[in-house]
This record gives structure tokens, C-alpha cells and sequence, in this order.
């Protein structure tokens, strides 16, 4: 009966969109008739939740849905609850509600402290998890609104130029695969990639999990098909004795994304590390796992000393571009002081 | 204490609950019948020209009723510019193309993007280093240079033939000769957005032949003037009403919209309302230029100053709306006044680019120059050895020190008046003096450092204040000016039967309570209560002539001439009064509402039946000319100046960059203070302003294609109130020493207090992190890399 009534809906819209150009708002209920609308390869649509980057992207000119399907109405998307192992976090729920988790802040406090970070308390309360998750980067040449006359057709909208490469590009990336040098804007990512991790992803076809990890793509972008939604993220279970830190440094103190930030998680046995994740943000097109630091880390003692070796590796594969050679420096000191500080 | 009544006193504004509760209307909320929305289409490319430009399908979009292309527009200059109204050619990325208006703005945005341009691209120069270049683009091809040097409309006459505007004072070679260290240096200021709350405004309506113009302006009469210039109508036409303006800054002001707006509106015979989005303001607006200063001091181990040279090179953008009196101020205030120099010379050029054009912001010219001085200053300072608060008490100017007038710097008169001052050769003028409310400099020197406890906080040149592993704490000292302008401008005050009071006057209530402050001087002449006195502002139909708000003019002149007309009033109503009390009228005094005789207070006569009686009580108040301040000792003529100093105390983050200013200690020569409240927050806005101008705002422009790429408040750094000191770090002073020219003797202070406090934390982060940063915006990247050389 959920799949009749979608049909028509579909169908309906579908004969006023042929007619006249105007964005229709529709309440999703349930996971399949969201991704059912999703899926409509004839319908230009776009999910909304929190709305904080779909809004600018949509006055930015960047997308122009026909149709933009209202998630929030879907019950028990919001969720913080306690697995069995573990956490999980339903896509729904806001920034402000994981910065206030009691749950979270004690087993976790990386995430309390990496959404304490984000935009501003009024952004916080707008924004949810999942579309933190999956924000758009903030690339000025990218993002720029057709208002003041130019845009830039760049790579990350299938053009030849990165224009950051021979332009502005103090807020960009010093580690990039990619063409495009953008940097990643998410400060939850680095933190749940931290701490291992994965994505519910809902759609047509049915349901998949990932690593949040493998969720990202060389140049920030995500593995999600037009009909797929986040659903849940599952964090695995960690030891009460794990050092969890999260730093991130930007220009003005709020309503700033990082010019870098560091997660970082650490497993101990005895003094030794067991295993170390190192995750930064704002740095490469995607968040970005310091591995050669966390190698340096290994079966070590955690010093002053390490913490200063491993810093120092976090930055090794980096190539600035001509204006960001300080996110060298910035990156070295901030992973040190959330690994030693 | 004063015997002031009211004067003083931080009584509540007049226009705050309308404002609080959402009565207040501005031009973004009226809504008139029938009216129309306006849209722009700008320019994608720095320098182009327009070969063909095709408007059929935006023409026939269903609601599109006006489209203005070049060919349909006069061939004007609003506000005497260099450029047309719109043209052929466009001069920067943003610049606009075409207008159009339609039934909604949802039309009006949805038939720009149907105009086809093809444009043939032009090259072009976004640096005015690069701009002076003799093979530089031109960026206005007829105008044979891109050094600007007035044009028939706008001329500069002070200008010489290479285009530099020239001022100087004493023997320069003498001055560097006599002197121990010579230092020379680079320094460079950034450009910054004013950030008004509400982008830019108008709505325009005709009836008949007459037009009106609700106009968010801080220059309103300026708006109406231009608006009957641009399209050939009497100014007794044109009606530019701007009652409630959002935060100006020196930069609300329409200009060319206003004229696009009127000629759409007349067109189409209906109401037609533009508003900028945020996006647009940023690049159609007229931001504070960015400025490169060569300096040159020449200073003995006393810790004399012999000399100083500046050539100061700004970025004019594509045009400007200030016709170099941004300059003056720079050779002026900053240049020659701030120190009594013993030889001086300024050399300042206007370079004109492909970016978007500059005009007037808090300090314009002064913030800029002092910025760099004050810098440089601290660099001689260090030099000697001696402490950087004792060398500016050594060195400042107190009264006697030259004064002049910035109109007269560039050969021409101020708004109205007769040229004042003789001009001798090119750059060099007939000098005045400013007057004994100068000797504010010294004392706010000696209040900053007390406040701050800078005795024992400064543990000598190279030692920062503290340092505490990674964070390291600087202080650092500077003193500001700028000119505290005392022009022509006139008031009338409607004396109403009930013995109220209705003022009018040409100045803008932009939210400093400029209004608040004329009434409480209109109260203080006349003796009545505040809440008698009615502000009727900025209605160019009915308040008589004043430039509006700018230059720190509300207070030293509007407020002036408003007290002139409380005069005439109080005369007035003694004449009605006397010969009713069988008295002379120099007999008389007023207080609470009531008439009396001086002798015999028992004899009085309310305000109101002298009103009444009169019925025709009108007082019409005009400033006296600057030629008529002469100071007694010299027999000089008195100029209008204002100063101030700040301590700042900041906090650098050697592993990040980051600087925090922790502490704010300022002191303001306010001359009389009218209300402490509205002085208060001048200078929080200053303190805000400048701190976002240094230590995080600027405008990013693209190298290759002109574009401004931070058009938005993510990415132009505004500062939060996380990033500024804690209300109880920020300590400010007022110094009251009554100037000449201004009503009880209150000046215009609000620029003042913005030029002092750049240098302040330059100065302090030098302290801190013993590297001098010479650059524009200190920048935690700025910083870090700075650290790590």
C-alpha cells in the first residue's frame, strides 16, 4: 500500500514539475518511500535534514533540486542508544544532542569535543549528524554564488582547472590524490573514523554498512547513489583507558571550519600503544589518516619524544600549495598536542 | 562636576523601543503597492567590453516589466565618478551589467540569468603595486593612467603633474641629517568590508515629476543631489527620506542603484525596490582600500623625531566615492599632525585597479596611515632604546601643533564654505593650529598606561610580557587621530503650541544615537525635558542642508548647528516673554519648561504660552565658519581634530598562530561628552572593527581572474565575540577638554577611537613574539610562518 501511495505521489509531481519550476517539499515517513523518491532518476531531488548545507548550496546555484524529501519526519532516526557493543547514532540526530549525550560524553568524548567545535549553537541545533557526515567542501571557487557574476566551472564540477592550485588557496589542502585541493569541512568525520566507525546506508536495492573510512572518496566526495540515505552510524565499543582527543584550529574561535584538526584514539597495553588511529581534518580533499604517524606510535611508549616523532611523520607526504605552506606546522603542533599536550 | 542638566548623562535613545518591538520600517520592510522588485546582472570579468548583449528572453519572462542596459540609461557620473552610470565597458568582476524589475524578485533573479552578454575580455591589474606599472592595462583606457588624479567633475587641485598629491612641512634632507638612526620600511594595511547588518537599499517612487527615495543612506542629502543631477531634475524634486539606517560606517549609501532604481521606477510607473544580497554588497559596495606605505623616520638617541617621510600608495579599486579625501587624511592626520614632525613630507597616490571600488569606512585614510606610522613609530622607539609609551609622550602633538583642514590638502573648499587657509606652493599649506583640547593626547597617553599598569607590565624591547611554555604575552602602545570635521550644516528646530519641540536636521540616526545626542543638547539650550523634544531626521523634503554622517561630523557639526537653533529659539522666546513679564529679555533664563526672570524666579512664564503666544516660533540654526576659531596665543586659525591611544595586551600561540587580544586599555578625547552610553559603544565598535581589520578580516582577491572569492560572512573572518577580550579585560576613558567648534565643546570621537587600536596589537604581537609584522592582516598563518623563517 506505502509503494502504491509513493507511485502516485511521484506520478503527481512529477505532472506539476513538467508544468512550472518550483521545489516541492515533501514528508518522507518511512526509509523505503524516501529513498523511493530518491531513486526517481526522472526527478532531481535532494534529501533534507537539518538543512544547513543543502539551503546554501541551493542559493549558491550548486544544486537545483525539484524535489527535496524531509527525513526528519521519519520516527526514531534520531536516536542515541547503546548497542550491544557499542554505540549507534541515528543520521537525524543533531550535533547538539550527540555535544550533549551523556553517554557519548563519557565513553566518548572525542565526539562530545569534535561537535562542541562545530558552526555555532544555533547551527548545532540545526544540524545532524548524517549531513555533517556528508557536507559539501567549502572551497571558495567551488561553493562561489552566481550573484556577483563569476563562477568557476572546477574539476569538482567536471571541469579542467583547480582553481585554488594558481589562486587563493590558504584554507585548502596540503594532501590531495586528487585534482581537486579542496579541503574536507566535517570535524565529526575525523573523529568517528578515529574511533572506527560505520555507516547504515538505506536504498532501493536494500541496506549495506561500510566503514566511515572507505565511505569517503579521493576528493571528499562520498560513495552514496542517488537513491541512498545514511541511516545509522555504529561506533564500536573502546576501552575506558583509550586516550581520545580531538583539536581543531581555526581562524576565529566559532562558526569557523578548521584550517586543520586531529583526532586522535589510542588503545594501550600496559605503557605500550596497542593500536593508534591518527585522523585529520581539513587537510586533504577527504579526512585524512596519518598512518606513517600512527606507525611511528606502535609498541611504543607514549612520550613527549613519540609524540613529537609521530607529529613530525603525520606531515611528511604533504605538498602545500603556494598560500597553506603554514598548515605544515599548524598540522605537526596540533597532532603532537593531541597525542602529548 | 558640570552644572549640565541633562548634558552628560546616558539617557536611553529615543528610537529604542520602536527599534526593539519591530515598528521601525526600514527601506528592506516597506512595502509599497504595486511595487517592484529589482535584480542585477554583474560582470564575470575584471575588465571587458560589452560586444553584444541580448535581453529578448528576460524580456519576455511573464512579470518582467524593466530591463536597463547601457543604451538605455543616461550617459551621467553618479557622485562624480569616473565611470558611467552603466556602460559599454566593465571595470571590475561584479560590476554591474544590466538591471532589471519585475513583479517578484524570484522573476527578477530568474530573468538575469536569461540575459545573454557576449563579452570581449580585456586584460587586467588587481594590485596597485602593478597597476603603476608603465605597461599595466589601463583600466579606464580614455583616462590615460591608472594613477588617479580628479577628473573635470571631481578636480583635485592640489595634485601634481605626476599624479602624486603632495604635503610637506619643514627641511626633510636637514631633518634626516640631524638624525641619529634612519629607518625605512614597508608596511601594508588590509582592505576591509564595512559588514553593515543590512546590505545596501532604495526604494524608489514617482508622482508626477516628483521622486521619492526611501534611501538606507548615511548621506542623504548627497543621495538627493546626486539623483537630480544624474537625472536632470530640480533638487526641490527629489525626496530622500532616510529615517531609519542600519549601521553605516562610511559606507551606506546607494549611489548607483538609487539611479538605476529611479529610472526603473519612472518607467515603469511603479515603485521599485532594490536590495543587495549579502554577496552582492561585498563587491558593489565601496570597501576601506588597502594601502602600501613606504616610511621613512629619522630619530635621535634623545628620542627626538627629525623627520618623516611617507609615500603611500593605495588601491584605489575601479572607482571611488571619496575623491581622495582619503588621502588627505592620510598626509594630514597621520602624516603631519600626530607628531609635530620637525620636517615632514607625504606623498600619496590613488591607483586605479580592476577590483571593486573603494570609499568610505570609520577613520578612512587615518586608520590606514596610522596603522603604518604608529608601526614604524615603535621601530624608532626600539631604536633609541627608549620605553614605546615615553617616546610617544616625548614626541606627541598637544595644542599649538599644526592643524589644517583635509579640503584644503587637496586645494579645494570644505563642504560650502570659503577656502580657508592660503595655499603656498603644492603640498605646502598655510598651517593653523589645533587647539588646547589637543593637550587630550598626552593625558590619554599617561591614562592607557596607568589603566594597564604598563609600568609593570613592559619589561623592556625583546621581552614579552610573560611567557607560559608556547603562549606568549606582548604589549604594545598607539595613539590615533583623525579630523573631527566641523563643516557647514544647518537645523531647524519647530517650536509646536504646546511648548514641544520638533528638530530637523539632515544627519542619519544609523544607530550611534546621533539623534539622542541632539536632543539632549536641544534640552540643554532650552530647558525642557527630553521626552519634548521630537527628532524629525534625514528627510531631504523638509531638514535643511549637511552632508549626513560622515567624518565624525554628527556631533562637531550637525549637533552644532542644531544647538545654533536652540539659540535662536531661547531668543525668541524671550522676546515673546519680556515685555509679558516687564522684564529685558537678556533678563531671562529657562529651566524645566518654564521662562524666568533671572532675578526673581518667582516671575515665569511656562514654554508653552510664549509658543503659543508666538505661534510662529521657528529657530533656524547654521555654523559659524571655521575662520571664525582663532586660537588667542597664536592668533592661528583652530582645527578640527580628535585622539586617542590604546594599550593592547595580546596573547600569540607560537605552535598555531593564533593571536588573542586579551586586553583593551583606551582612552578618548570626546572633548564634552554628550552621553556616555552612546561614547561607550563608539568605541566597542571601534575596538571590534579594528580587531577584525587586523587580526582576521580582508578581502581575498583572486590573482588571475579579480574575483573577490570571500564574499560571505563564513569566509570574510568577522570576529566573534569569542574572539575579542572579556568585558572586564576591555577598560575605556574619556578625556573632556571643551574643543572650539563643537556644541558645549563635544567632538566627534568614534573614527579616532578606530585608528587607534591597530597598531596597538601589531605593536604588542612584535612584543610578544619579537618579529614585526608589517604586513596587512596578522593572520594566525601569517604568524606561523613569520615564526617559522
Amino acid at each position: 500500500m506505502a509503494r502504491i501511495g509513493i507511485i502516485n505521489s511521484i506520478e503527481s509531481l512529477f505532472r506539476r514539475h513538467t508544468r512550472k519550476r518550483a521545489v516541492e517539499h515533501i514528508n518522507a515517513h518511512t526509509i523505503e518511500e524516501a529513498v523511493a523518491i530518491l531513486g526517481d532518476s526522472s526527478i532531481e531531488s535532494r534529501i533534507i535534514a537539518g538543512g544547513v548545507d543543502l539551503i546554501g548550496l541551493m542559493r549558491n546555484g550548486l544544486v537545483d533540486p525539484q524535489v527535496i524529501v524531509n527525513i526528519k519526519t521519519i520516527p526514531g532516526l534520531d536516536r542515541i542508544k547503546k548497542g550491544e557493543v557499542g554505540l549507534t547514532i541515528g543520521a537525524l540526530a543533531t550535533i547538539h544532542e550527540i555535544e550533549e549525550s551523556e553517554l557519548i560524553r563519557e565513553e566518548y568524548p572525542i565526539l562530545a569535543e569534535a561537535s562542541r567545535s562545530v558552526g555555532a549553537p544555533h547551527i548545532r541545533n540545526m544540524a545532524t549528524v548524517g549531513g555533517n557526515l556528508c557536507q559539501e567542501t567549502r572551497c571558495w571557487y567551488y561553493r562561489r554564488s552566481p550573484k556577483t557574476g563569476r563562477t568557476f566551472f572546477c574539476t569538482r564540477k567536471g571541469g579542467e582547472h583547480c582553481y585554488a592550485v594558481t589562486g587563493e588557496n590558504a584554507y585548502h589542502c596540503i594532501f590531495s590524490e586528487t585534482e581537486c585541493h579542496s579541503a574536507s569541512p566535517s570535524d565529526l568525520a575525523p573523529a568517528l573514523i578515529a574511533l572506527g566507525a560505520r555507516v547504515n546506508i538505506a536504498g532501493i536495492l536494500g541496506n549495506r554498512t561500510v566503514s566511515l573510512e572507505d565511505f569517503y572518496l579521493p576528493d571528499g566526495k562520498n560513495i552514496l547513489q542517488p537513491d541512498e540515505i545514511i541511516t545509522e552510524i555504529q561506533i564500536p565499543a573502546i576501552e575506558s583507558s583509550a586516550r581520545q582527543r580531538f583539536v581543531k584550529f581555526r581562524t576565529r574561535k566559532a562558526i569557523d571550519f578548521a584550517l586543520a584538526s586531529v583526532a586522535v584514539v589510542i588503545t594501550t597495553e600496559g605503557d605500550r600503544v596497542t593500536a593508534a588511529r591518527i585522523v585529520l581534518g581539513g587537510v586533504s580533499p577527504t579526512p585524512y589518516r596519518a598512518v606513517l604517524a600512527e606507525d611511528v606510535l606502535k609498541n611504543q611508549v607514549l612520550s613527549e619524544e613519540i609524540a613529537e616523532k609521530a607529529a613530525a611523520s603525520s606531515v611528511i607526504e604533504a605538498s602545500p600549495l603556494s598560500k597553506n605552506a603554514y598548515k605544515i606546522p599548524l598540522t605537526r603542533n596540533l597532532v603532537r598536542k593531541a597525542l602529548y599536550g | 562636576m558640570s552644572n549640565y542638566k541633562i548634558l552628560g548623562k546616558g539617557v536611553p535613545r529615543k528610537d529604542a523601543i520602536e527599534k526593539v518591538n519591530g515598528q521601525a520600517k526600514y527601506v528592506h520592510d516597506i512595502k509599497l503597492p504595486g511595487m517592484l522588485y529589482a535584480s542585477y546582472l554583474r560582470s564575470p570579468h575584471a575588465n571587458a567590453r560589452i560586444k553584444r548583449i541580448d535581453t529578448s528572453k528576460a524580456e519576455a519572462l511573464q512579470g518582467v516589466r524593466c530591463i536597463l542596459t547601457y543604451k538605455d540609461v543616461p550617459r551621467v557620473h553618479p557622485r562624480n565618478k569616473i565611470r558611467f552610470l552603466l556602460d559599454e565597458f566593465v571595470h571590475c568582476s561584479g560590476d554591474e551589467v544590466a538591471s532589471v524589475a519585475a513583479t517578484t524578485k524570484e522573476i527578477a533573479d530568474q530573468a538575469v540569468k536569461l540575459i545573454k552578454v557576449d563579452y570581449e575580455v580585456l586584460p587586467a591589474v588587481f594590485n596597485a603595486e602593478k597597476a603603476m606599472q608603465p605597461d599595466a592595462p589601463l583600466v579606464y583606457p580614455e583616462y590615460g593612467t591608472n594613477m588617479y588624479h580628479g577628473t573635470e567633475l571631481q578636480p583635485v587641485p592640489s595634485m601634481r603633474e605626476d599624479h602624486w598629491l603632495p604635503l610637506e612641512h619643514g627641511d626633510l634632507e636637514k631633518g634626516f641629517a640631524e638624525a641619529d638612526y634612519v629607518i625605512e620600511e614597508r608596511y601594508e594595511t588590509p582592505a576591509q568590508y564595512h559588514c553593515s547588518p543590512l546590505p545596501r537599499a532604495v526604494i524608489c517612487e514617482w508622482v508626477g515629476e516628483k521622486l521619492t527615495c526611501y534611501a538606507c543612506s548615511q548621506k542623504p542629502m548627497m543621495t538627493m543631489q546626486d539623483l537630480a543631477v544624474c537625472l536632470d531634475m530640480p533638487e526641490s524634486h527629489v525626496r530622500v527620506v532616510s529615517t531609519y539606517v542600519v549601521g553605516g560606517y562610511g559606507g551606506k549609501e546607494p549611489e548607483e542603484i538609487a539611479v538605476l532604481t529611479a529610472i526603473m521606477a519612472k518607467k515603469t510607473g511603479k515603485p521599485v525596490q532594490s536590495v543587495l544580497t549579502r554577496e552582492e554588497d561585498f563587491v558593489a559596495s565601496r570597501h576601506r582600500s588597502k594601502y602600501v606605505g613606504f616610511e621613512k623616520i629619522g630619530v635621535k638617541k634623545d628620542g627626538t623625531i627629525t623627520a618623516m617621510q611617507h609615500r603611500m600608495i593605495h588601491n584605489f579599486g575601479k572607482d571611488n566615492n571619496l575623491t581622495m579625501l582619503i588621502l588627505a587624511n592620510s598626509g594630514l592626520y597621520g602624516g603631519a599632525i600626530l607628531y609635530p614632525y620637525a620636517s615632514m613630507k607625504f606623498e600619496g597616490c590613488s591607483v586605479i585597479t580592476n577590483i571593486p571600488e573603494h570609499g568610505s569606512m570609520n577613520g578612512y585614510g587615518s586608520t590606514e596611515s596610522v596603522y603604518m606610522i604608529e608601526r614604524i613609530v615603535d621601530e624608532a622607539a626600539e631604536k633609541t632604546g627608549i620605553d614605546p609609551v615615553e617616546f610617544r609622550l616625548k614626541n606627541c602633538m598637544r595644542y599649538g601643533t599644526r592643524g589644517q583642514t583635509r579640503d584644503t590638502v587637496l586645494g579645494r573648499q570644505p563642504h560650502g564654505t570659503p577656502q580657508i587657509g592660503k595655499l603656498g606652493p603644492r603640498g605646502v599649506l598655510d598651517w593653523g593650529v589645533v587647539g588646547k583640547d589637543a593637550d587630550a593626547m598626552p593625558i590619554c597617553i599617561n591614562e592607557v598606561a596607568e589603566k594597564s599598569q604598563w609600568k609593570k607590565k613592559w619589561k623592556g624591547w625583546k621581552t614579552p610580557v610573560s611567557v607560559n611554555g608556547h603562549k606568549r604575552r606582548g604589549i604594545g602602545i598607539s595613539l590615533g587621530i583623525n579630523g573631527s570635521a566641523y563643516w557647514n550644516y544647518s537645523s531647524i528646530i519647530k517650536m509646536n503650541h504646546d511648548g514641544t519641540a520638533t528638530v530637523m536636521s539632515g544627519a542619519t540616526e544609523l544607530g550611534q544615537n546621533c539623534s539622542g545626542a541632539m536632543a539632549q543638547v536641544v534640552c540643554e539650550v532650552l530647558g525642557m525635558r527630553y521626552e519634548d523634544v521630537y527628532m524629525h531626521m534625514a528627510d531631504t523634503a523638509v531638514t535643511p542642508a549637511g552632508v549626513g554622517n560622515v567624518g565624525s561630523c554628527g556631533t562637531s557639526s550637525a549637533i552644532t548647528a542644531a544647538k545654533n537653533a536652540a539659540e535662536d529659539i531661547k531668543q525668541k522666546l524671550f522676546d515673546i516673554a519680556a515685555p509679558r513679564l516687564g522684564v529685558k529679555p537678556e533678563d531671562l533664563d529657562v529651566k524645566d519648561s518654564m521662562i524666568f526672570v533671572k532675578s526673581n524666579s518667582q516671575k515665569q512664564m511656562p514654554i508653552a504660552e510664549a509658543c503659543a503666544i508666538g505661534y510662529q516660533v521657528v529657530g533656524v540654526g547654521n555654523n559659524r565658519p571655521y575662520s571664525s576659531f582663532i586660537d588667542e596665543k597664536s592668533g592661528k586659525r583652530i582645527y578640527d581634530v580628535a585622539v586617542a591611544a590604546t594599550i593592547a595586551e595580546v596573547e600569540v600561540d607560537t605552535e598555531t598562530g593564533q593571536v588573542d587580544t586579551v586586553a583593551l586599555y583606551s582612552a578618548h578625547d570626546a572633548g564634552t561628552v554628550i552621553n556616555s552610553i552612546v561614547i561607550e559603544n563608539q568605541i566597542d565598535l571601534s575596538m571590534v572593527m579594528s580587531n577584525g581589520w587586523v587580526r582576521s578580516e580582508n578581502y581575498v582577491i583572486d590573482e588571475s581572474t579579480g574575483v573577490v572569492v570571500n564574499p560571505n560572512l563564513l569566509d570574510y573572518k568577522l570576529m566573534t565575540i569569542l574572539d575579542m577580550p572579556k568585558i572586564d579585560d576591555i577598560k575605556k576613558s574619556t578625556v573632556e577638554i571643551p574643543c572650539a567648534w563643537g556644541p558645549y565643546g563635544a567632538k566627534g570621537m568614534s573614527e579616532t577611537a578606530t585608528t587607534s587600536q591597530a597598531a596597538a596589537i601589531a605593536n604588542a604581537v612584535y612584543n610578544a613574539i619579537g618579529v614585526r609584522m608589517r604586513g596587512d592582516v596578522i593572520t594566525p598563518d601569517k604568524v606561523l610562518m613569520a615564526l617559522n623563517k
